[in-house]
């Protein structure tokens, strides 16, 4: 996303474009949207919490500063949408049970397959839950970036300007998460893949990757 | 084998696509040589196609939902440029009354629920900037909602309102005009005249200051108290602790807000409050009783992450 086009998007929708502001959107929804069903745990509450962070996002247009990363400052104010949320409806249990909480509070995830589609096989559904288990296995931080990169389709440069982290450490990471997330699978033997399996037969002998 | 972890970086950053060209190269032609790194490779990608998968899409209408209530909001050129006609006028008296009614029966008696200046504090901050007219959004999305809904009608019947000339500083005030206080305190321009209070203007002008603002609540039924912000309190509430240290982690300082609220506790003099933000970070602040300054305590990284 060049922040160009986002710096133009953003000052028209400033000068009252709704148009431009619904080009905003459609850049943004989805990672939105992402982020408040991870935090809130059920679709319908996810559409409500993202609608309400686009039309706060819309109404406080004026007061955001133009130099600032736009998509930025609309993810911190999800976020805040959020936080609010949570803790007024103290984090009840959402029908499709995504959300539960580890011992120190942490959101983990088990993003139940709410998309549900029939054709899918029954091989692919059980990749997908055992990786999301998996995710649970894994640190809080890693966890989440993995996440914020993986299914919010954040870039490492938003990642960073979110975490306000440098973008090598945004890098490096990511990629300490998905090794962690993989080791997770080899050790627990879950991993389908034959590369894989040689690799669990190699591991017994050797350090890791 | 094992792959190289030497490359392992490279392999994360192609998976993202984020390679700079010389690197592509550099990893490419190790790829051709190295067997594990092609397999290391290959779980990880399968992982992230895994994961990818399960990121969920938006329903079709979401921005097309939000683009209405924003049109809804704007008083638009039509009718800015065509008076509404007696008759218009006399049908939207209807559906604006019957709305309106519902709103001041539904907030008369939210009115009362918003008496503790909790959610009056909570209600400031959402926004990430320290504007003040920012500061002052609804948090409660579905009173939100509730509010938004007459706020349509009320808008398009109401006779040349100010806001319909500028559109610009219109955006300002629509900042005011959802949070719940203002549809509370201002009965549409036909009730009021009815019931013989104030009619101007629909939306109040955005004033600076919050606690101003969430004051007094005034509806049909009378003025509500809200806040005993008036008089210096000898101690703040819990509640508005919390607020001042929301306020604080989403003020510039603190560039990423906290997340989750894990403990509170307090003593004699001072709220804590520990919140573990999204890096794993715990943060631990107290905040004084008396005056409501705000200190950090030592961050610690949060245990899980050692679980690794």
């Amino acid at each position: 996303m060049p922040s160009l086009q986002e710096h133009l998007l953003v000052k028209q929708a400033q000068q009252g474009s709704e148009d431009a502001f619904a080009a905003l959107m459609a850049l943004y929804e989805k990672p939105i949207y992402n982020l408040t069903l991870r935090m809130s745990g059920s679709p319908e509450d996810a559409e409500e919490l993202t609608q309400t962070a686009f039309l706060k996002a819309w109404r406080a247009l004026s007061g955001f500063q133009e130099d600032a990363s736009f998509f930025t400052w609309l993810y911190r104010l999800a976020t805040n949408t959020c936080i609010d949320f949570i803790r007024r409806k103290k984090r009840r249990a959402p029908v499709l049970q995504t959300i539960s909480l580890d011992q120190e509070d942490h959101p983990t995830v088990s993003l139940s397959d709410h998309r549900n589609s029939p054709e899918e096989t029954v091989f692919q559904n059980d990749t997908r839950q055992t990786i999301l288990n998996a995710l649970n296995s894994i640190s809080q931080e890693h966890r989440e970036i993995l996440l914020q990169r993986e299914i919010d389709g954040l870039s490492y440069q938003e990642i960073a300007d979110i975490l306000n982290l440098e973008l090598g450490t945004v890098k490096s990471r990511i990629a300490r998460a998905r090794l962690a997330l993989r080791q997770v699978l080899v050790r627990d033997g879950n991993f389908i893949s034959s590369a894989a399996s040689d690799k669990v037969e190699a591991k017994k002998g050797g350090g890791q990757a | 084998m094992n792959a190289c972890f030497e490359y392992e970086l490279l392999i994360s950053q192609k998976l993202d696509d984020e390679l700079s060209e010389s690197d592509e190269i550099l990893l490419a032609d190790h790829l051709r040589s190295c067997s594990s790194c092609r397999a290391l490779y290959d779980e990880l990608a399968q992982i992230q196609r895994t994961l990818a998968s399960c990121s969920a899409a938006p329903p079709a209408d979401l921005s097309a939902r939000v683009l209405e209530q924003i049109k809804a909001e704007e008083p638009s050129t039509e009718i800015q440029a065509s008076s509404p006609t007696p008759r218009r006028m006399k049908l939207k008296w209807f559906a604006t009354t019957a709305a309106a009614l519902l709103v001041v029966i539904s907030s008369a008696v939210l009115g009362i629920r918003m008496l503790p200046s909790t959610d009056n504090a909570s209600l400031a901050n959402d926004a990430p900037t320290t504007n003040e007219k920012v500061s002052k959004e609804a948090s409660d999305s579905s009173l939100a909602q509730l509010a938004e809904l007459p706020e349509e009608q009320i808008e398009e019947g109401a006779l040349a309102s100010p806001q319909s000339e500028n559109p610009v500083p219109s955006i300002q005030k629509r900042t005011a005009s959802p949070s719940t206080q203002t549809v509370i305190a201002d009965p549409p321009p036909v009730l009021t005249e009815a019931y013989g209070t104030e009619t101007e203007p629909i939306i109040p002008p955005p004033d600076e200051a919050t606690e101003e603002r969430s004051s007094d609540t005034r509806t049909l039924f009378g003025t509500f108290s809200a806040n005993d912000a008036d008089a210096p309190p000898e101690n703040i509430s819990s509640d508005q602790a919390e607020a001042l240290l929301i306020d604080y982690l989403t003020s510039e300082e603190d560039p990423y807000p906290a997340i989750v609220l894990q403990e509170e506790s307090a003593d004699d003099t001072h709220y804590f409050f520990h919140y573990a933000d999204l890096s794993g970070y715990v943060w631990c602040y107290s905040i004084s009783k008396s005056d409501g300054s705000i200190h950090s305590e030592s961050s610690t990284q949060s245990q899980t992450s050692a679980h690794d």
